[in-house]
């Protein structure tokens, strides 16, 4: 059968909050089509390529390899990643593991679901950094409640344990138990008077939505082998139930508009490289973070010179992610990492307060990945045999921690997306590069929280204390086409649509002004639902 | 942050299950004296399985001397093997003499063993080795390849306080009241 040339709307993208889009798109009996750049995988394949990674780099937390790319839509490797080009102060920190496959990138989510807080919209008005979103707390949460709702998210019933307390549901379904070590962390922290909270995920504690309960793999990054983490399949599912198209390995390029600036189609290369051509009454862009932008900008016309949707010249400014340190140790006593989600308890005192207005708020989290194949890596890489090395295996196993800590960096202008005049992709599309700084705010933040996580340290009598001094990615992507009132200073307005084409609307976390301090997947989700809901308004008119 | 500094060799699913078939069929050959005494008139062929017999058999006894496990897979051996001779040419000539080391009687135990050899190019070659058993990885040419994860010898040292992540571990929330293993009660290996 011949792929549609036209539909109502068609949704660039395919990952959670394109899935969201189009599923809730065809549930208003409006015909859908989305195109996505990368192919179509199953989970049974992809989990066989994890469990046949060599333990170095199931050691070192390899992502990526499971999933192979289309050759016409690359996406940042393990290793010696050449894609995505990164240049400024802090390189590194943007160095992110985004997929471009079917069903996107929370194939290898740790699945967490954290809320903004009420004060993390009113950053601008309340601590004078940053930015204001151009929707309240109260506009987007009743879309907190329906994106958790369609995740499937459990999380503690103990109000004490809400972060925020603003909740006007409950969650889905209770927590996941904790495993051993997250059971020991949080007791540890509580009795020193820390608030170390359940983190809600979009995982199973009972079978949901006709996905089985979690078994306890502790893979959720980079593969739950039985789908009880969600991820954007869901939802290209139901859509596709619902009667959309979906159009694999569909690299978008170009997009046409008229003399209304309204965007009348999108051309894409098919698997074949052939260009292809789409027209549509709305478009909705939701390509990820960096694709988004990158397409923007490849897009420009002569209409649109600087790239489509940039009158503003915003487009690929204030790229964002949630910095990143890390603290290992190992502790006196066994802790034994690796029973349950990858990801359950975090210390939460630190995510506001009057300090925000000179440094970063952050979020101290425990991994309870397990340590089995980076204990073994590393008592080898000590030279160790017999039973010292056996000793060892086991001591490193059980006894090392990891706490990873997200800051919340501020949208900057300079912390840019370019087109690379230096390296194009197959299709002669130019690479993404990225210009970052975590800036003096994050850095200031880092300072601060030594002192604590120092002491953390030593409530678990731990040994091995080291913590880095580089800050890392934390594959967070946001910022690059961001919301606002104002068409002079940002992409997108409050319903998500372009201030530059009224039938162009952007999802994810491109849209997101701020980043809290926290995972943003439900956030970009429940923005997306609100942008959904305005634009099946729109299209009632 | 991990390094970003290990490239892959991915062994796709038909690919690992022909290795698979072509691993037995090896050690199918190898162990039937049938089918050597068979294949016995080629000379240079009969040669060929005879070395290749002594040097697996050779291989394995210093694995066992190196790992301190009294039981290997030898089909997983003749995977290592395989991938080790790859990733070093004068690997072999270490194994000849490692072995000889090994059962010359002068070491008890592999701690002696590495001690004996440190600072002599047979060092590397027993390392080599032990992380290959270990870890079911072996680097090749730079590259790591991925040879075994159930029967690596890292896993059996942890199974009563962790499993090999990706496999379930069981129903949900059961690792709720599990006990903290001491260190000191290492399972059965």
């Amino acid at each position: 059968m011949a792929n549609p040339t036209s539909a109502d709307v068609v949704v660039i993208g395919s990952g959670v909050c394109g899935a969201m889009v189009a599923h809730q798109a065809v549930q208003a009996g409006l015909s859908v089509l989305i195109l996505e750049a990368g192919p179509r995988g199953e989970r049974g394949d992809y989990w066989q390529r994890f469990m046949n990674l060599p333990a170095a780099n199931r050691a070192h937390g390899d992502m990526q390899s499971p999933f192979p790319q289309s050759p016409y839509a690359p996406f940042p490797m393990f290793g010696n990643d050449d894609y995505l080009i990164l240049k400024g102060r802090d390189p590194d920190a943007f160095r992110q593991g985004y997929l471009r496959v079917v069903g996107g990138t929370t194939w290898h989510w740790s699945g967490l679901c954290w809320r903004h807080l009420p004060v993390d919209l009113r950053l601008k008005s309340t601590y004078g950094v940053g930015r204001d979103w151009p929707v309240s707390y109260g506009d987007l949460e009743p879309y907190y409640v329906k994106a958790e709702t369609e995740m499937g998210v459990s999380g503690p019933s103990n109000a004490l344990e809400h972060s925020p307390s603003q909740r006007s549901a409950p969650y889905v379904m209770e927590s996941i138990a904790y495993g051993t070590a997250d059971r020991r962390f949080s007791e540890v922290a509580t009795r020193a008077g820390y608030k170390c909270v359940h983190i809600p995920q979009a995982k199973n504690s009972q079978p949901f939505d006709g996905r089985p309960a979690c078994c306890g793999s502790n893979s959720c990054m980079p593969i739950c082998p039985i789908g009880a983490l969600y991820n954007g399949m869901v939802h290209v599912n139901k859509a596709l139930a619902g009667g959309a198209t979906l159009i694999d390995q569909a690299v978008v390029y170009r997009i046409d508009t008229d003399a209304k600036n309204r965007v009348t189609a999108v051309h894409y290369y098919d698997r074949n490289k052939q260009s292809q051509r789409v027209t549509g009454r709305a478009f909705v862009i939701a390509a990820n973070g960096i694709e988004t932008p990158r397409l923007l900008l490849y897009a420009a016309n002569s209409s649109n010179p600087r790239g489509i949707a940039n009158s503003s010249d915003q487009v690929g400014r204030n790229m964002m992610d949630h910095p990143g340190l890390h603290m290992g140790c190992v502790t006196k006593e066994p802790m034994w990492t690796g029973h349950g989600p990858v990801q359950q308890s975090s210390i939460v005192d630190f995510r506001d307060g009057p300090f925000r207005s000179d440094y970063s708020a952050n979020r101290i989290m425990m991994n309870n990945q397990s340590m089995a194949t980076a204990a073994g890596v590393t008592a080898l890489a000590m030279g160790l045999v017999g039973k010292r090395l056996d000793a060892e295996i086991r001591r490193r196993a059980a006894c090392t921690l990891d706490f990873s800590i997200g800051f919340e960096i501020l949208p900057e202008p300079e912390n840019r997306l370019r087109l690379s005049a230096e390296r194009k992709d197959a299709l002669g599309i130019p690479h993404p590069e990225v210009t970052y700084d975590v800036g003096d705010y994050v850095r200031k933040g880092g300072d601060k929280v030594r002192p604590t996580l120092l002491h953390i340290a030593s409530l678990l009598e731990a040994t091995e204390v080291k913590i880095t001094d580089k800050y890392n990615a934390n594959n967070h992507v946001m910022g690059g086409a961001i919301m606002g009132r104002n068409p002079n200073d940002s992409v997108v307005d409050a319903d998500c649509r372009t201030h530059d084409h009224d039938n162009l609307y952007i999802a994810g976390g491109a849209t997101m002004p701020t980043a809290s301090c926290i995972n943003s997947t439900l956030s970009m989700v429940a923005v997306s639902l609100m942008m959904a809901d305005r634009l099946k308004q729109a299209m009632k008119t | 942050m991990p390094p970003n500094t290990h490239s892959v060799i991915l062994i796709q699913p038909d690919e690992a299950k022909a290795q698979t078939q072509r691993r037995k069929l090896l050690a199918l050959l190898l162990a039937s004296p049938v089918l050597s005494a068979s294949w016995a008139a080629p000379m240079a062929q009969a040669a060929g399985a005879a070395d290749a017999a002594t040097a697996g058999e050779k291989f394995m006894t210093l694995s066992v001397f190196a790992t301190g496990r009294s039981k290997l897979d030898p089909e997983l051996g003749a995977s290592l093997l395989a991938a080790l001779r790859a990733s070093d040419a004068s690997f072999a000539a270490a194994v000849d003499d490692l072995a000889a080391d090994a059962s010359s009687g002068k070491y008890s135990d592999v701690e002696g063993l590495e001690a004996g050899v440190r600072g002599t190019p047979k060092h590397a070659a027993l390392l080599a080795l032990i992380s290959a058993w270990y870890t079911g990885t072996v680097s090749v040419n730079g590259q790591t390849r991925f040879v075994a994860l159930g029967n690596a010898l890292m896993y059996p040292l942890i199974a009563d306080g962790s499993h090999i992540p990706g496999n379930c571990a069981g129903a949900v929330d059961s690792w709720g009241n599990l006990p903290l293993p001491a260190l000191s009660a290492m399972p059965p290996l």
